[in-house]
Parts: structure tokens; C-alpha cells; sequence
């Protein structure tokens, strides 16, 4: 809003488990919910004892996400309207993602459900790359198994969709 | 994460072998996996089926078709052998299968395209764009899933929202207070702050308790240490009681509280080492679980008996006899009771909790962690509450327990709720209960609608943005929708509506309330509460559109996309409601406030602009477009606000403008219009939108001028007739605004200045009479046309349209006044004489930046003139007498003129002009020359004289008309240059223009004077007195006969000579036959030199009737030649057309009569140039 706020003004977070962290305000504007929160609210009286709820991630989760809005926190803002193809297509992943994305799948869901609870777009997508990533150029079976997902198809069902989809299959 | 951690075990894959890789041949399938291959059901599970066995051929037939390629491993595919699709086609003829290509062959044509008539082309009338959803996806195992389904569901992201910073005005309007501290203590004393670290602390330590295993070792040593003081306490009392009473049953109580703790303490220990040594209770039979339990729960009822007789004891038994007997015992007996009392209470209780501890954790008695914890706290916190409810119950003797219990801090709930709920907000509620859900909303949104200069802190905000979240991405919803969701086109159903549909709601309350609040004030008040209203409203509305951004970024976008009608992101919304709800009603009402407002304003008051300024732009913002919501139309605005404000204006001002205008001049009304007209262009930059200034203007200009634009044209007259120059650019500058408000005003103004002009011509002519002057003439021409020119630049801003109007008039009174009446040509004629006035040698001669200046004047009459060509003619004809008589004042100024004119009309009109002055210039060279000549020829120059050669065709001069014998002298001069000249220029003709000569003559023959007279006399005159050189006396026929002059230019010559009494003659005033004249030799004069050669006023007369003569002549030639011009080049035209063009070409020397074009056209008929075509059509012969 109109004070003049320094991109280093401390901003502290509490994760729903209690543990509080303390982060630069321009990594915590990554989140455009955060963002929002602070712009509406002014931001000013967040301390150490008055620290910003998240209710929805846990520490562990909430550290990972801070970690990557930190790496990120000089990334330019997208322009509203770059729903660009481009960017939405390609599943290519950038070095240092792709090395913090290599988390076990309990917390990629985590950081997924974060980012998108917390509206980090680029977060979000590049989560969403790397499941896609997982499941690219797999059979059904070892998507299954990746994801440990129980068949529940009954044999004919199974066929079923495996003859209305055959088109789609390369051969 | 709200959701508890899935269990591992349900994770585990399911190892049952998927029909993918079942490629086994159908037989062996059947018999290896029976109880897989049951038919499908069509009745409910819980139906029974008992067919018994099936058959091979039933499970056959159940199989699954037998797939078509070869099931795809990943690591070699392998190329099928004969490819052929599920629906039949194939490539080449299966053995097995037989050819259906060719049964199909044989279907009729029209048939054949109901089926695939391609590999793979099947299922295209079933396919869309969309991949194929399956329908019975509903998965049986819910949690592996289920963490995705939160995600597939909101995969969709939301438009991206903009911010911007504003200022801290901006803001400080918007919000008012926002600067001002906050009130409210948003931090919390710092009380609360410990205590809520406490239950923190508490609430770990708790947990940490509870986990650790050294818990039941603690709860089993307090149960021994209590058992052992129990036993101690009891002991005592029954060596005390058997003292004091004997056999008494009051003893009873001891001797069983000491049988059951001796037994009790080796048991726990036992219990202790059992724990810690043995096998995990979960890994024991249930035999030795029982047992174990049992074991435990027997000494606790038996602890119990011992604890209620205890208490028995202590409120029973009140020792009243035992004191009389005065023992010291008796004081410790009466205390004892009730610490053994509270003793024997705990024991069962901490035996009871350890019970738990130990047990529970294997899950054996409870199902969950969470439940357990809460037990096991409950469990404890009971003990510590009766423990002091027991207190309160014996010291005050109080015998309400329920009372003394205070309600339980709910140490089960989360942190986070607790944190929610110590701002005065309940918990986020249950994700998937939309009436609770929504009750929780609309707290936070009150809040923020109605509190916010309150202030709203961060918990409160999250709480809302996090349970619009989990709304939105609740699991039950989600299987509400379940069964849609077959159904559904789309995979995911995004939940969301439900909300929108309360916000709505919730909106329509509040603003029906804000209605309901606005009909108690009225107009300044009303604009007021409007505008506090409004702003209070959209930063609301910016709040929850923040807080539901989730929302906005998932269901609403995808609406949106799907084309919905009607559906808004959060904060748009917001602005529909309003207008919808509150705007329809109050608008009207806050214009009329905003109307009074302005008209207080008009009316000269101050007022306080700037909540206009808020209306506006709340009606601009409240534009919506209905086909794009991102975009804003002002269309509202317009219908809203501008439609009235015009309207009132107009009203306002026609009112006031009627009344003005009866009351005073037009004069004063011009003035107050001038002003009122600025003063609305100042409002609109005030605190308007400027997309009314124009339409505002132009309903200005409707009610302040159109309306009154007669009565001002009426004025003009008077302006005009009173030159009241300043109110005319006044009047100039109101009319101008209105379409056509001009035009009148250029009819008057030209009528007026033409009548001027008119006026002035006539009251020089009035007063000069036949003798007028050129110059008072031109003059007076001059000064109304530089007046008006003034009135034009000065009033009119120089326009163009007036400057053509003033240009008409001058036009029309220049060529048509009471002195062109006579002739049209006397305009012209009079301005060349008053130029050759000004041009040629004069005593008043005038200095020449005056000059140039008169000329210019001269120039702009000229402009107006229609006959330019008798300009040129008389121009010519007395440029002509300057350079020949070198009477010209200057050269600098001839040139100057001649160039004027040549800018005015072109290389043509001047080309004869230029000419004669190359001519004069060559004459002078030329004589140069000669004289040369003669020197080298040696000849002593009798006559020292000057030739001028001028080109035939450019002087208008003509030959004379007498015959003329030059004396000798003259001659011999003449033959001298004739020959030299010859000489130079062979072939060509000299004509000698007699008229024009002259010299000077030296007279040594008077007695009077020493010094000789000069005479300056004509070549005639010459030759007569040259004659008195030989004797005194000549007769006229003498004269005659030596000269060969005709008599009248004799007679002309004599009569000059006479009247100067150079000559004198007997006898009769005139010159002519028979008469005799003499040399006088009395000759007397003031002046040395004497002037003999005056042409005479009868000479210019002349000369005028001759040029306008050979005006009318030239002019024909010039139409006949403008005619064969045009005809030259189109060959053919009709004779309207032809008539047209020329009037087109000559108009810019003078203005053709039609009549004489006719003339014209029939004399080049005759001289054969055109001839006669059909149709009324003129030929050109070559």
C-alpha cells in the first residue's frame, strides 16, 4: 500500500503445526495470497509474536515452499496474459526444480496442495510438470504402480477403455 | 494438511493381475483363476448368488475378447503380426477370422458408410475434443486419490488478478481513518501472549508425556508409592483404632485398605517388569491379555471398595465421643481420614490412567491416536478436577460439585482454531458443510462490509481465504456431486457455486439495507451517506475479492470460459449488486442531490465539488460490459448521470437566459453567456468526466445561443452601424460555437460593407463632380476597405468566409458604384491614371517607402477590379508616354509596380510591359554605339541627338497620320543613323513617330536679352522656326508646303508657338490660309528655357476615347483567341459548354458578356476556324 516498504522487511509465517519462520517480505510476495494479504492489510504489525497463519501447510511443507520462493525471488513477475502456449506445453524443467523437486511423493503433494493453496503459480507448474514428467512415456501398469493406485477396473471395463482409446495409441 | 496421514497399508498395490497382462490363452485362464472369471453382476452385491459352478462355456463366453495386438512392453515393442482394429477392419485376410472386408463388400454402398470404412474411424461419431472420461472411476480405495483429487480439481487457474498502489491520498479518501491509529488492540495484551505459549508448552509436554515409555513405568511407581503410603496411612489408623475403640467396625476400612495395597505393590512391580521385559501386548495371547487386564481392573474395583469406604469413614464418622476421652492420639485419628481419603481416591485413578498408557497405544482398546490422546487427557484432567473439586467440597461445604467444575479447556482442538477463536472468530469450520461453512463467511464479511475501519487481522483473514479454499476443495462435495459427475461433460467439478450463490444473496441483504438506510437522509446527506457508502463499499469489495480469490481463480474462471452469462469475478460482482440492488433506486435520487448541488453552484454559492466528483466516478465505474466484464463501458454514466445533467443544465440555462435577456441589453447578455460558457468548461475540468464536456457544450451553445441567436443576429446592425468592434468579436465568438450561427452574420456584414462602399463612391462623386480625381476616388475606395479589413482581422479572427465576404463586397462597389454607371470601365481607368500620377516626375513627389506603400494599396483595389485588361491598357498606353518623354520618377518603382502586377496576373498581362523597358534599355546602348560610330567616322556632329527603337507590337502607339518632312538638319542626322543601323540590324523597317520627337532649340536672335533663350519644342514646331533661320516673314501656305503638314497639326503647332509670342501674325486669332507670321524679335520671358511643346487637354481626350475604342477591339481578339484555343485542344464541344469555358478563361482579365462570346463564335465560323456539327456541336478545322 502507500508506506514505502523495503524488500527486506522481515515477514514471519506460522506453519499449522506451531513452528514460526521468519522470511523477507519479497520472498513471502511470491505468494499472491500473502501478496494480497499484505498489500490489504498494510503488513505492518507482523512480528515474531504476531507471526501470519497458514493453516493449511504443515513446517516441513512450508519450509520446502519458502525455499524455492527464496531461490525464486528475483524471477519476473508473468505478465497477466502469458498464458502462453510455450510455457504451458513444454515439460521441460529448469536444473535447480528439477533438483528440488526430488522429494519423496508424499511431500510433492504437499508442496502441490501449498502452492496452490498459497497461489504460486510458477510453483504450481513446475509441480505439475514433474508429475507429468512421472507419468510421461509410462504404461498404465507402471503409472499404477508409481502412484500406487489399485486397479479397480473389472476386466471388461478395462477393455473397454482400452478400445475407445486405441486411436490414441502409438504404435 | 487437514487430512490425516493415509495408513501405509492401504497404499499396498494391489497384486491381483491386471487384464493387460493376461495373455495366456483363454482355456488355461478359465481354470486358473475361477473365482476372478464370475460373471458380471447385475444384481447388488449383497444378494447372494449360488449357481454354483460354472460351466466351461458360460466362462468362456464371459471372457474378454482376446486383444487384437500384442500387450506392449516397454522395453521391446513388438511389431504385431497382422494389424487389424478392434472394430474389424484389417489390412489382410485372417485365416482364423475369414475376410468381413469382404462380406462388407457385398453390403449396398449406402450401408457401407454407416460402418468404419477405415482403420480406426469407428468411434469418431462419438468422440470430441475432450479425452474420454470414464464413468465408473470412482475409486474404492479413497486415499491414494483422494490427495490428488484436491489438485485435479483445481488444476484450472484462475485469471490472474491486478493490484496497484495508489497513493496515500488516494488511499486516505478511500478509506478515511486508515491513518489514524488503530483502536482496536490488534496485538493482544501480552498476558494472552504467555498464555497461549503455555498451552503450547502444556499441550507438548503433554504429548511428549504421553509418548514416551518411561510414562507407565512413572504411572506404576506413583501407584506403588501411593499404595505404600496407603498402607503406612492405614496401618497407623488401625494400630490408632485399635487402641482408641477396640473391636470396633470402623477398623473394617483399614484392614482391607492394608490387605488390598500389600497386595497391590508386589503386583505393580511385577506389572513393571512384565512391561518392560515381556512381549509387546498386541503379540500375547488373548488369554494373557485378558488376564493381565482383568488382573488390573480387579485391583482397581477392589482399590475402589477400600476408596469408598474411606470416604464412608471420613463423612460418617465424626470422632465426637473419642475427644472426651483427651488422648493425643485422638487429634492425629481425626486428621488422618482425610488424606487417606484423598490417597486411596488417586490410587485407582493413576492405576486406571496407566491402565491406558500401557494398553492403548497398540490400538487394542481404541481406534485412533487422536482419540486415545484425548482419553488419556481426559483421563488426567479428571483426576486434577476432582482431585480440587474434592478440596472446595470439604473446606467450604459446598455440596454443588457441578459448579465447582469448570467447563474443559478443549485441549483436543487444534492450535490453530484456538488461535482463530481468541480473535472473537469461531474455527474454520468443517470444509464440507456448506451452512457452516457459509456462517463462518459471512461473519468475516460483515466484518468486513461494516468494521473495517476496526481493522481485521491476519488470522481472521486467513481463516476466510483458507475455508473458501477448503470449501472449494472439500472431498464429500465432491461425492455429492459424485453421480453428476457421470454425467457432467467436463472431468472435474469445481465446487463453488453454493458460495457464489450465498454471496450473492448475502449482497442483496446488505445493500437492501443500505436502501432501506439511505431513505432517511436527503440531498446533501443523502450524497454524503452515498459516498461514504460507496467507498466503504468497493474497498469491502476489494477485501473479498482477495479473500475469494480462490473462488475467482477456479469456478468462476472456468463459468467464465464455458461461456456463462451472468457470472463475474468476486469484485465485479460486487459492482453488478450494487448496481442492481441499491443503484436502481438511490441513483435517481442522488442526481437530484447532485443537480441541486450544481445548481447552488450556478447560483453562485461555494460548494464542496468534490463529492460530485465521487459520484461521477462511482457511475463510471459501475459501467459493465456486458460482453467482455474485464472491460468498462460508460454507458451507465451516460444514462445515469449525463442524460439528467443535461437535461437540468438546459433547463437551467434556458430559464435563466429568458429571463437575462428581458431584463437587458443584448449587449450585457452576450457578456453574461461569454461567461457562463467558460464557467461550465472550468466545471467539467473541476470535477466532471470529461467524456460530457462536449455533449455539456454543445447543450450550452443550444440553450445560451441557438435560442437566442435571432436576437443577437438583430444586433449585429446595430453593432455594425455603432463599429462597436469589441462586442462583434463578442457576438463572433457565441455564434461561431453553433452550427450555421455564422452564416447570417456574413450576409449582414457583407450587405453593410457593400453599402459603404456604395455611400462613400457616391459622396465623392457628389462632391467632385465630372472632374474627379483619381486619387480621392481611389482613396475613398481604399479607406472602406482597409476599415472593414480591420473589422474582419480584429473581430472575425481573420476567417476565411468573412474575409469572402468582405472580398464580395468590395468586388461588387468597386466595379459597380454611381462612377462606373457610365462605363464599367472607369474603375480601371481611374486607378491607372492615380498609378501614373504617383509614377511620374512630379514637384509633390513623395518618398518612396510611400510609395511602395501606395502602390501596394493600389494593388489591392486592383484585386477587386473585373476588367483588368483596360487596366492594362490605359497602364500601358501611359507607361508608355513616361518612358518615352523619360518622365518616370523612378525606376525602382516601375519595376516594383510591373512585378505586383505580374504576381497579381501572371507572366501574360505583363509580358508587353516588360518589353518596353527591355526596349528603352537596348535604345540606350544603341545610341552609345552611334556615338562611337560617329567619332570614328570622324563626322563633327551637327545635331547632338538621341534614337529610341521601340518593337512594334508591344507599344500601343500608332504611327501619325500627317505627313511630315523633317528639315535638313534633322535629316542628314536621321540618314546618319538609319545607315548605321541598317548596318546592324539588316532587314528591318523603321517607322519614325514624328509625334513623339522633340528637341530643343536655341534662340540668339533677341534683342532683349544677353543670354539666349532655350526653346523645348516638337519636331513640328522645330521645323517651323528652323525656317526663320533663312528670312523674318512666311505665309501659312509657305509653311505648309516646306513642312508637308497636314493643316490640323500645323494649325496646333502655330497656335502653341503663337500664344508664346515667339512668333506673331497679322491679323484673326487662328492660324490658317492667307495669313503671314513674323519672327519677333521682342521676345520676353521670365524663364531661360521656354516650354513649347504642350499636347493640350483635347490630345488626352483624344487618347482616352482611342483606348477605350481599342479596348472593345482587343477584347474581341482576345475572346476569338481564347475560343481557338480551347477548341484546339478538344476539337469538338457544344456551344453552352464552349461559352462557359471561355467565360472560364477570360474572367481573370475582365468579365465577358455571353453575347459577345456569340458574336465571337459566328465570326470564327465565317473565317472558316470552326464549324457547324450536329447536336448543337462546334468542330475545330485545322
Amino acid at each position: 500500500m502507500a508506506e514505502a516498504k523495503p524488500a527486506s522487511q522481515k515477514i514471519w509465517l506460522v506453519s499449522n503445526d506451531n513452528a514460526t519462520m521468519e522470511v523477507d517480505r519479497a520472498v513471502v510476495e511470491r505468494s499472491m495470497l500473502l501478496k494480497n494479504m499484505l498489500e490489504d492489510l498494510g503488513g505492518a504489525d507482523v512480528s515474531p509474536e504476531n507471526p501470519i497463519p497458514i493453516p493449511n501447510v504443515n513446517e516441513a511443507v512450508l519450509r520446502k515452499v519458502v525455499e524455492w520462493c527464496e531461490h525464486h525471488r528475483n524471477d519476473p513477475v508473468a505478465a497477466p496474459d502469458d498464458e502462453s502456449d510455450a510455457r504451458k506445453k513444454t515439460t521441460d524443467i529448469e536444473e535447480w526444480d528439477q533438483k528440488f523437486m526430488q522429494v519423496d511423493q508424499e511431500m510433492l503433494f504437499e508442496i502441490i496442495l501449498a502452492s496452490n493453496f498459497l497461489d504460486i503459480k510458477p510453483l504450481l507448474d513446475v509441480g505439475c510438470k514433474t508429475v507429468a514428467n512421472m507419468i510421461k512415456g509410462k504404461s498404465p501398469e507402471e503409472i499404477r504402480k508409481t502412484f500406487n493406485i489399485t486397479n479397480d477396473f473389472s476386466a471388461e471395463e478395462e477393455e473397454q477403455i482400452r478400445r475407445e482409446n486405441e486411436w490414441a495409441e502409438d504404435r | 494438511m487437514a487430512s490425516p496421514p493415509p495408513e501405509p497399508g492401504s497404499r499396498l498395490v494391489s497384486d491381483s493381475p491386471s487384464p493387460t497382462s493376461a495373455s495366456a490363452s483363454a482355456s488355461s485362464r478359465a481354470t486358473a483363476s475361477e473365482a476372478r472369471q464370475r460373471p458380471v453382476r447385475t444384481i447388488p452385491p449383497w444378494v447372494a448368488i449360488r449357481d454354483g459352478p460354472f460351466t466351461e462355456e458360460q466362462l468362456r463366453l464371459l471372457n474378454p475378447p482376446q486383444p487384437s495386438a500384442a500387450p506392449q512392453r516397454n522395453a521391446i515393442p513388438q511389431p504385431s503380426q497382422r494389424r487389424m482394429s478392434k472394430d474389424g477392419y484389417s489390412w489382410e485376410e485372417d485365416p482364423k477370422l475369414g475376410s468381413p472386408q469382404n462380406e462388407r463388400g457385398r453390403i449396398p454402398h449406402l450401408f457401407k458408410y454407416g460402418r468404419a470404412s477405415a482403420r480406426g474411424r469407428k468411434w469418431d461419431h462419438l468422440r470430441s475434443a475432450e479425452p474420454v472420461i470414464v464413468s465408473a472411476q470412482q475409486s474404492a480405495y479413497g486415499q491414494p486419490t483422494t490427495s490428488w483429487a484436491d489438485f485435479v480439481q483445481s488444476s484450472a487457474w484462475g485469471r490472474p488478478q491486478e493490484s496497484h498502489i495508489i497513493d496515500i491520498e488516494a488511499l486516505n479518501q478511500l478509506q478515511p481513518g486508515y491513518s489514524r491509529p488503530n483502536e482496536m488492540a490488534l496485538h493482544l495484551p501480552d498476558k494472552q501472549h504467555e498464555q497461549r505459549h503455555k498451552e503450547v508448552f502444556s499441550n507438548r509436554l503433554w504429548n511428549h508425556f504421553m509418548r514416551s515409555s518411561l510414562s507407565p513405568l512413572l504411572f506404576r511407581l506413583t501407584v506403588i508409592i501411593m499404595s505404600m503410603i496407603a498402607l503406612g496411612i492405614a496401618a497407623r489408623m488401625f494400630d490408632l483404632e485399635d487402641k482408641a475403640l477396640g473391636e470396633s467396625a470402623e477398623r473394617t476400612q483399614s484392614i482391607f485398605a492394608i490387605a488390598v495395597d500389600s497386595v497391590a505393590i508386589p503386583f505393580n512391580g511385577y506389572m513393571i517388569w512384565d512391561e518392560y521385559t515381556g512381549k509387546p501386548l498386541g503379540l500375547r495371547s488373548a488369554r494373557s491379555k485378558m488376564s493381565l487386564i482383568l488382573l488390573d481392573l480387579l485391583f482397581i474395583i477392589f482399590k475402589s471398595a477400600g476408596t469408598a469406604l474411606a470416604f464412608e469413614h471420613v463423612v460418617y464418622h465424626t470422632f465426637g465421643d473419642h475427644i472426651v476421652r483427651g488422648e493425643p492420639a485422638e487429634g492425629l485419628l481425626q486428621l488422618l481420614p482425610l488424606p487417606f481419603a484423598r490417597v486411596e481416591l488417586h490410587w485407582p485413578v493413576v492405576w486406571l490412567a496407566s491402565n491406558r498408557v500401557t494398553h492403548c497405544p497398540s490400538g487394542w482398546l481404541l481406534a485412533t491416536p487422536v482419540q486415545h490422546r484425548a482419553t488419556a487427557s481426559t483421563t488426567a484432567s479428571f483426576s486434577v478436577l476432582t482431585n480440587a473439586a474434592l478440596v472446595r467440597l470439604f473446606r467450604r461445604g459446598n455440596p454443588e460439585p457441578t459448579q465447582a467444575i469448570r467447563p474443559l479447556r478443549a485441549s483436543a482442538r487444534s492450535t490453530r482454531s484456538m488461535m482463530v477463536a481468541r480473535m472473537g472468530m469461531p474455527a474454520v469450520p468443517n470444509r464440507e458443510d456448506i451452512k457452516a461453512t457459509w456462517k463462518y463467511l459471512e461473519d468475516g464479511i460483515t466484518r468486513i462490509m461494516n468494521d473495517l475501519e476496526q481493522g481485521m487481522d491476519m488470522q481472521m483473514y486467513m481463516g476466510v481465504y483458507t475455508a473458501v479454499h477448503n470449501f472449494c476443495t472439500s472431498q464429500k462435495a465432491v461425492g455429492l456431486s459424485g453421480p453428476t459427475m457421470t454425467t457432467s461433460h467436463r472431468g472435474a467439478h469445481l465446487l463453488g457455486e453454493d458460495l457464489y450463490n450465498h454471496l450473492i444473496k448475502y449482497l442483496q441483504r446488505h445493500l437492501a439495507d443500505l436502501v432501506q438506510a439511505s431513505k432517511s437522509h436527503t440531498d446533501e446527506a443523502l450524497l454524503a451517506y452515498y459516498i461514504k457508502e460507496w467507498n466503504r463499499y468497493t474497498v469491502a469489495a476489494k477485501y473479498i475479492h482477495h479473500l475469494f480469490q480462490y473462488l475467482n481463480r477456479h469456478w468462476v474462471k472456468r463459468e467464465i470460459d464455458e461461456g456463462k452469462k451472468n457470472i463475474y469475478d468476486v469484485y465485479t460482482l460486487h459492482l453488478v449488486q450494487w448496481r442492481k440492488v441499491l443503484f436502481e433506486q438511490v441513483s435517481e435520487k442522488v442526481m437530484d442531490a447532485v443537480l441541486k448541488l450544481v445548481e447552488k453552484q450556478r447560483n453562485g454559492e461555494t460548494i464542496e465539488y468534490g463529492q460530485i466528483k465521487q459520484v461521477v466516478d462511482s457511475f463510471v465505474s459501475l459501467g459493465l460490459d456486458e460482453a467482455d466484464p474485464s472491460k468498462s463501458t460508460l454507458d451507465v454514466y451516460r444514462y445515469h448521470f449525463e442524460r439528467p445533467f443535461l437535461a437540468a443544465t438546459k433547463e437551467f440555462y434556458q430559464a435563466e437566459s429568458k429571463q437575462f435577456v428581458a431584463e437587458n441589453t443584448v449587449v450585457e447578455y452576450m457578456k453574461k453567456a461569454e461567461a457562463r460558457l467558460a464557467e461550465e468548461e472550468e466545471r467539467v475540468n473541476m470535477y466532471l468526466h470529461q467524456d460530457i464536456a462536449l455533449p455539456l457544450k454543445r447543450c450550452c451553445n443550444q440553450a445560451l445561443i441557438a435560442d437566442h441567436s435571432l436576437s443577437l443576429r438583430e444586433e449585429f446592425q446595430v453593432l455594425l452601424d455603432n463599429d462597436r468592434e469589441e462586442d462583434m468579436a463578442r457576438m463572433y465568438n457565441l455564434l461561431s460555437r453553433i452550427p450555421d450561427g455564422l452564416d447570417p452574420l456574413r450576409t449582414r456584414f457583407e450587405t453593410h460593407v457593400r453599402k459603404a462602399g456604395l455611400a462613400a463612391v457616391q459622396k465623392v462623386q457628389s462632391s467632385e463632380g465630372d472632374k474627379l480625381e483619381p486619387k480621392v476616388y481611389v482613396d475613398a475606395l481604399l479607406e472602406i476597405h482597409t476599415q472593414y479589413q480591420g473589422l474582419v482581422k480584429r473581430a472575425f479572427t481573420d476567417e476565411p468566409e468573412f474575409t469572402r465576404s468582405l472580398d464580395n463586397a468590395c468586388r461588387e462597389f468597386v466595379n459597380r458604384n454611381e462612377v462606373c454607371k457610365s462605363g464599367s470601365n472607369k474603375s480601371p481607368e481611374l486607378l491607372a491614371k492615380y498609378t501614373d500620377v504617383l509614377l511620374r516626375k512630379s514637384t509633390t513627389s513623395i518618398e518612396e517607402a510611400d510609395l511602395e506603400r501606395t502602390l501596394s494599396q493600389i494593388m489591392t483595389v486592383f484585386k477587386y477590379i473585373e476588367d483588368k485588361d483596360v487596366f492594362q491598357k490605359f497602364y500601358s498606353r501611359m507607361l508608355a508616354r513616361r518612358l518615352v518623354h523619360s518622365n518616370s520618377s523612378s525606376d525602382d518603382a516601375e519595376t516594383s509596380m510591373i512585378s505586383k502586377l505580374k504576381e497579381a496576373c501572371g507572366f501574360e498581362y505583363t509580358n508587353k510591359l516588360q518589353r518596353m523597358f527591355q526596349d528603352m534599355q537596348i535604345s540606350k546602348d544603341l545610341n552609345k554605339e552611334f556615338r562611337d560610330h560617329l567619332e570614328t567616322v570622324g563626322n563633327a556632329k551637327a545635331v547632338d541627338s538621341t534614337f529610341s527603337i521601340l518593337g512594334t507590337g508591344f507599344w500601343p502607339l500608332t504611327p501619325p497620320s500627317t505627313h511630315f518632312d523633317p528639315p535638313l538638319e534633322i535629316s542628314a542626322e536621321i540618314e546618319r543613323f538609319v545607315r548605321f543601323y541598317k548596318h546592324k540590324h539588316d532587314g528591318r523597317k523603321l517607322t519614325w513617330l514624328w509625334h513623339l520627337c522633340k528637341g530643343e532649340i536655341k534662340a540668339g536672335y533677341c534683342k532683349n536679352s544677353k543670354t539666349p533663350y532655350t526653346f523645348q519644342v516638337s519636331i513640328y514646331q522645330m521645323s517651323i522656326l528652323l525656317l526663320f533661320n533663312e528670312k523674318d516673314s512666311y505665309s501659312y501656305d509657305d509653311i505648309s508646303s516646306a513642312t508637308q503638314l497636314s493643316s490640323e497639326v500645323l494649325d496646333q503647332a502655330l497656335a502653341v508657338i503663337l500664344k508664346a509670342k515667339v512668333l506673331l501674325m497679322d491679323g484673326g486669332d487662328k492660324p490658317g490660309p492667307g495669313k503671314t507670321f513674323r519672327l519677333n524679335y521682342d521676345f520676353k520671358s521670365k524663364k531661360i528655357r521656354v516650354n513649347l511643346n504642350l499636347g493640350g487637354v483635347k490630345e488626352a481626350k483624344q487618347e482616352e476615347v482611342e483606348t477605350n475604342k481599342t479596348i472593345e477591339e482587343d477584347r474581341k481578339l482576345v475572346l476569338q483567341s481564347a475560343i481557338v484555343r480551347i477548341m484546339k485542344a478538344r476539337k469538338k464541344m457544344k456551344h453552352t459548354q464552349l461559352v462557359s469555358e471561355t467565360i472560364n478563361q477570360i474572367r481573370s482579365r475582365f468579365v465577358p458578356k455571353v453575347g459577345d462570346i456569340k458574336k465571337c463564335i459566328e465570326i470564327l465560323l465565317d473565317k472558316e476556324y470552326l464549324e457547324r456539327l450536329d447536336d448543337d456541336e462546334l468542330g475545330y478545322l485545322a
